[in-house]
């Protein structure tokens, strides 16, 4: 399969799935499920972070317009966390472990890295997104609470998808 | 991209990022009220702070300027207040053409209608007359201290032997002590006077105030005339001080003639102090 066109095709089902799902799922204030983020990391290790964050901002530009409660929210917390991807893989994994095709996965990195590396992108992008939700350190506590809360969900989330579904056999 | 150097290649990266996430935030801050309140209250934050920092330094560098408008502003309203308090004693003269200041004395406002400060024997000539109960031998007093003596009243007009005229003397007093001593004038400069015979026991400092003796027969007592400049014994047995007078003869305009009550028995008793010499 062309790779593009599995991106598109990623792009349009997660972001999909994201809209009609998860951007209804009321489970209270603390927790906003966001497990779009798994799009971002499906992409190869090596893939260019130019590219990754064009990708990001046309998916969270389309996440804002069609669902989200602030235009540019999404967007702003996805770019930052494309740009910043590449290099937390590259900290995250040995030297010399990856080769230009490879796409992180428990198989790949390791679980316990793989889960690390997942929960550090969650982290980053809802730092962004939060901080810049509330916009002030006047709620700060709460808002720190409704970002670890989430952080967490959202980890265990991306981490039950991409055991079910995105797992590549090697 | 993989042709560009390393360096170059992140700092593009750099810059889609930096464009990507601007943006963003401008799209965040064009939609949200909330997010554009906050940002735009920093930004008014800064901006009011720089708009004050740069008024303060115009402020000060206008300075000068400013000096000189508030001292012609100064100067015009001087001249209303003087130009009003005379009208008020015009109102006054209408009815009664004296305003009694005290039983033993009253005043007739007079305009100046020539003045000279140049000369060793300086004259006015004022705009009330016999008319008016100006006669000669009447003191005249400015806004701030003694003007002179008037020494020929016509019907309408009076002549007023200037206190910068060195041939005149005034009876004035230290005010601290009340040591008195004659005031006359030194003939060099229009601001300056000479109070001497004053004894040599008199404490006096520089900046004490000299006004006007009890002594005086022509003027009230207690008008402050000027302050001491500087002191010197003369022949060993008086002070003689150097006075810088509060009036401005150059300036002089308005002038009250000074009227004694009961001047003819006063007149009186003088000639039989004369005559008992």
């Amino acid at each position: 399969m062309n790779r593009s066109l599995k991106y598109a095709l990623h792009f349009l089902l997660i972001l999909a799935t994201q809209l009609l799902l998860f951007e209804h799922l009321d489970l209270g204030l603390y927790l906003y499920p966001m497990p779009y983020l798994i799009f971002l990391l499906l992409f190869p290790c090596t893939y260019p972070t130019a590219g990754l964050m064009l990708w990001a901002f046309a998916f969270g530009f389309f996440l804002d317009v069609l669902g989200g409660p602030t235009l540019g929210l999404h967007t702003s917390a996805c770019v930052t966390l494309a740009a910043l991807r590449n290099g937390l893989i590259k900290t995250v994994t040995v030297k010399g472990d990856l080769d230009s095709l490879t796409v992180p996965g428990f198989v790949q990195f390791g679980a316990l890295r793989y889960s690390f590396f997942v929960l550090l992108c969650v982290a980053i992008h809802h730092t962004a997104y939060f901080m810049l939700e509330a916009f002030s350190f006047l709620f700060f506590w709460h808002t720190l609470a409704r970002l670890t809360c989430s952080v967490l969900l959202n980890t265990l989330l991306i981490l039950l998808f991409q055991r079910t579904l995105f797992e590549q056999r090697r | 991209m993989s042709g560009l150097p390393y360096l170059l290649r992140k700092i593009l990266v750099l810059l889609l990022f930096i464009a990507l996430q601007s943006v963003a935030i401008v799209m965040l801050v064009n939609n949200s009220y909330f997010q554009q309140n906050a940002i735009l209250t920093v930004v008014r934050g800064w901006q009011a702070n720089m708009w004050e920092k740069r008024s303060s330094w115009v402020a000060f560098t206008n300075l000068k300027v400013t000096n000189e408008a508030l001292t012609k502003e100064n100067l015009e309203l001087r001249t209303e207040l003087a130009r009003l308090s005379f009208l008020k004693h015009e109102q006054y003269a209408g009815t009664e053409n004296h305003i009694p200041v005290s039983d033993t004395f009253s005043f007739i406002p007079a305009l100046v209608v020539k003045n000279s400060v140049n000369h060793q024997h300086n004259h006015l000539i004022i705009n009330k007359g016999l008319a008016d109960g100006v006669h000669p031998d009447m003191g005249v007093i400015g806004s701030q201290g003694i003007v002179g003596v008037v020494s020929y009243a016509a019907n309408h007009y009076a002549l007023v032997i200037s206190l910068l005229n060195t041939q005149q003397r005034f009876t004035a007093e230290h005010k601290k002590t009340g040591t008195f001593g004659t005031l006359r004038w030194n003939g060099t400069h229009y601001k300056r006077a000479l109070l001497s015979e004053i004894p040599q026991h008199t404490e006096v400092a520089e900046g004490d105030t000299v006004v006007t003796s009890p002594f005086s027969l022509i003027f009230p007592d207690g008008i402050p005339l000027g302050t001491v400049t500087s002191q010197s014994l003369k022949q060993g047995t008086a002070w003689e001080l150097e006075i810088e007078l509060f009036q401005d003869f150059k300036t002089l305009r308005y002038v009250n003639v000074v009227c004694r009550s009961k001047e003819e028995e006063l007149r009186e008793v003088t000639q039989k102090e004369e005559e008992a010499l």
